[in-house]
């Protein structure tokens, strides 16, 4: 047993190996073999999660899991049969959904406090409380009904607010949105 | 048609699977099904003969998979692994002579189940004994076209001589020698600790190894590696034991580093094998590599088996993959003339469903 393994200088080597990568202070990831392997991941038919849920003890039904079911709800037809299946399999049971998305959320939370209280000293510090003005802004921009989600719209509106409003584009606009109405009014005069 | 053990699977997962459902639901039960399709288009050139053949992409094999597992108090988890591979015409098993294997071969790969708390995790039936894949640490992204098991691809054509078959084949003259593979096993695996945990696993007639993997992510780079010690206890009369490694590396830039190191103590020949791989992920979607592996004294004694790859990867969505590759077998004879090498082309998908 062992007896080809040129042990003094593995040792060694494995050794200093070890020594220089706890040095080192790497943060440990979660290494999944590929070679030979079942690709990891999504599946054309099992969505997001890689896996065709049959049952999973959280929503009492077979459906897909939460990260399906939240893909869903935000595009696609696919999404839309999930949700309405997931819909089905908890109708018996909201109130449970909802207490327990209290506490998925509370989990969250807790998983994530430590980075919450870095964003909140960020928030005060000179640089984070110029940034977060911004972002106030903007949320303001995406609440308003000519609001998008875009954010390359929302810099262009920021360049446009900068411009002014004596500018000679800003004057033309004025002037085209009268001519707007003007056309307005005629459909309505026709009518 | 589906062997026994095959059948009191098929049995034990449907008791498994009524036991989790009526688990209440307080206790975190999940059970869930699926697998992939990988097929592949091979043209394979022996010096004489040229033809193209439609396979299954050893690599990663065409395979389903069932899981489930259970939460209880006090961190206690208890989880199962069933998964089988379905493959019609196989990769590494069609040649000049037998261009469509008969039947569709359905193989067990896992049927275990799993204890786990922060002690670590115990394992109990078929699956990957400790040192399993200690020689096939890979952050490439290319794997499912090439990687350092060589002979997954033509690994059954016959060397040709002059037309003539030398009696060797790609499989036969070359390995990465990945330890003990997947046996019916007791396996235990530490907690991670610092990125690192070891393994331990023992098989039937006195078959154990030891194994230690790290994987870290240094910020400039991520590394995984591993290395193992396997023995055949008295599986094999010639074969003794196996010392099995290998190491990558990802920088965030998709440039990647993978080298392989394994042998095995072997009467008289102490067969060996040394891989690379440099590899390139871009564009997020796109993954390139080029590989050279060599086996020596595995066919016989200072034989050479040695193979250069190029490969491409193209994943359009995160479940689909397209692949390339083209692959040279050259074998170098210590005894007589040295055979012509085989030229493979393989090209094909694989699908996660």
């Amino acid at each position: 047993m062992l007896k080809f393994m040129p042990l003094s200088w593995m040792t060694l080597l494995i050794g200093l190996a070890l020594v220089a990568i706890l040095g080192c202070n790497a943060k440990p990831f979660d290494y999944q073999p590929t070679a030979g392997e079942m690709k990891e991941g999504p599946g054309v038919l099992s969505g997001e999660d890689g896996e065709l849920t049959v049952y999973d003890s959280k929503k009492g039904g077979a459906f897909p899991k939460d990260a399906d079911a939240q893909e869903a709800g935000a595009s696609g037809d696919k999404t839309a049969q999930t949700t309405a299946a997931a819909g089905t399999a908890t109708a018996g049971s909201q109130g449970k959904a909802g207490e327990f998305q209290d506490f998925q959320e509370f989990q969250q939370w807790q998983q994530e406090k430590e980075q919450f209280h870095q964003y909140q000293q960020w928030k005060k510090s000179t640089a984070g409380s110029a940034d977060f003005k911004e972002f106030q802004e903007y949320q303001q921009w995406q609440k308003s009904a000519k609001g998008s989600s875009d954010f390359k719209d929302f810099r262009e509106y920021q360049q446009w607010k900068k411009s002014g409003k004596s500018s000679a584009d800003y004057k033309e606009f004025t002037e085209w949105r009268e001519f707007k109405s003007y056309q307005e009014w005629k459909k309505s005069q026709k009518k | 048609m589906m062997n026994k053990k095959i059948q009191k699977g098929f049995v034990l997962l449907a008791i498994i699977a009524a036991a989790m459902l009526a688990v209440p639901p307080a206790q975190a039960v999940d059970f869930g099904i699926s697998g992939q399709i990988n097929r592949a288009m091979m043209y394979v050139d022996d010096g004489h003969t040229g033809k193209w053949f439609f396979v299954d992409n050893e690599n990663s094999s065409t395979r389903f998979r069932f899981t489930g597992s259970n939460d209880f108090e006090n961190s206690w988890k208890v989880g199962i692994v069933w998964e089988v591979e379905m493959q019609s015409n196989a990769s590494n098993e069609v040649s000049m002579t037998e261009t469509d294997t008969s039947g569709i071969t359905f193989r067990e790969r896992k049927m275990e189940f799993w204890v786990g708390q922060k002690y670590g995790k115990v394992w109990l039936g078929q699956g990957d004994m400790a040192s399993n894949s200690t020689s096939e640490v890979d952050l490439s992204g290319t794997t499912v076209a090439a990687y350092s098991s060589l002979a997954d691809i033509a690994g059954d054509f016959e060397f040709q001589d002059n037309g003539a078959g030398i009696n060797v084949t790609v499989g036969g003259s070359r390995s990465n020698f990945d330890g003990l593979s997947r046996q019916d096993r007791v396996r235990y695996d530490t907690p991670t600790f610092a990125g690192f945990y070891g393994s331990t696993s023992v098989a039937s007639q006195s078959r154990w190894d030891l194994a230690l993997r790290y994987a870290g992510d240094f910020g400039w780079g991520k590394l995984a590696a591993a290395a193992a010690y396997a023995d055949y206890g008295t599986s094999n009369d010639t074969q003794d034991g196996i010392i099995s490694s290998s190491a990558s590396l990802l920088l965030p830039m998709g440039l990647n580093f993978t080298v392989s190191y394994a042998k095995r103590d072997q009467d008289d020949t102490d067969p060996w094998n040394l891989f690379g791989k440099l590899g390139y992920q871009f564009l997020e979607k796109h993954a390139a590599s080029i590989q050279y592996g060599r086996t020596e004294n595995l066919s016989a004694k200072d034989d050479k088996g040695d193979t250069f790859s190029l490969a491409y990867v193209f994943s359009p969505w995160k479940s689909v993959e397209f692949y390339a590759n083209y692959t040279v077998h050259m074998l170098d004879r210590d005894e007589g003339s040295d055979p012509d090498d085989i030229n493979v082309g393989f090209f094909g998908g694989r699908v996660k469903f």
